[in-house]
């Protein structure tokens, strides 16, 4: 492996660090909102920067929020 | 785990914005009677948004979120689940745990003071147009 190709840190968990939110919940819609793309796709942990634990319940919340027609499982988003 | 502890839940209904607007009681008893039914104590209900879906439902497109907290047994979930898919006018159904440092008595207080401060906010806003009036007279 290359020198300095793993010297990278990896960004703190943005939930964690302002604790703004303490649980992400599926009725936080506008929070949601922020990670899925136009097309409703979920973004990944290494897009997000969530740890394993926050990403785990994003993704419960986005998937329960989509079955209550809260977010699209497909297509662009709903504005309020 | 006995089967008739009871536990805390929180459940999510979607009906049409429609029904709701026409009948909110006839709405919330068609709710709280199918949970009674089942041995379910409600807690606390409300309707958290009236919104768009994201997508068609029953060719519904706009509908009302009924929020509500209550105590069952673990047996009666999948049976009021049941229930409701087999009802009209109730869209979708989730019942889940709530969070784990949910409390239902800090929900209500906060929910209250909430309120309390809105209510403020709106008398402040109406307040200053008053005076103005009477300024004027």
């Amino acid at each position: 492996m290359r020198a300095g190709f793993n010297k990278r840190r990896r960004r703190l968990d943005p939930i964690l660090k302002k604790k703004t939110v303490p649980y992400i919940d599926y009725k936080q819609v506008r929070l949601l909102q922020k990670y899925i793309t136009p097309h409703g796709k979920m973004f990944g942990a290494k897009r997000t920067g969530f740890c394993n634990q926050n990403q785990r319940q994003l993704m419960v919340a986005i998937k329960r929020a989509r079955f209550l027609g809260l977010l699209p499982y497909i297509g662009t988003t709903v504005k309020d | 785990m006995e089967s008739t502890a009871k536990n805390l839940y929180e459940g999510m209904f979607v009906l049409p914005q429609t029904y709701v607007r026409e009948d909110q009681s006839g709405a919330f008893a068609l709710l709280s009677e199918t949970m009674e039914k089942f041995g379910a104590e409600i807690r606390h209900k409300e309707i958290w948004a009236e919104r768009p879906l994201a997508y068609e439902i029953n060719h519904v497109r706009e509908a009302s979120y009924v929020l509500m907290y209550f105590d069952a047994s673990a047996d009666a979930i999948a049976k009021i689940e049941r229930q409701f898919r087999i009802t009209d006018n109730v869209l979708r159904v989730l019942i889940v745990n709530p969070a784990k440092d949910f409390n239902l008595e800090t929900f209500l207080e906060e929910k209250a003071a909430k309120e309390l401060e809105e209510q403020k906010e709106k008398e402040e806003a109406e307040k200053p147009t008053a005076t103005k009036e009477e300024v004027e007279a």
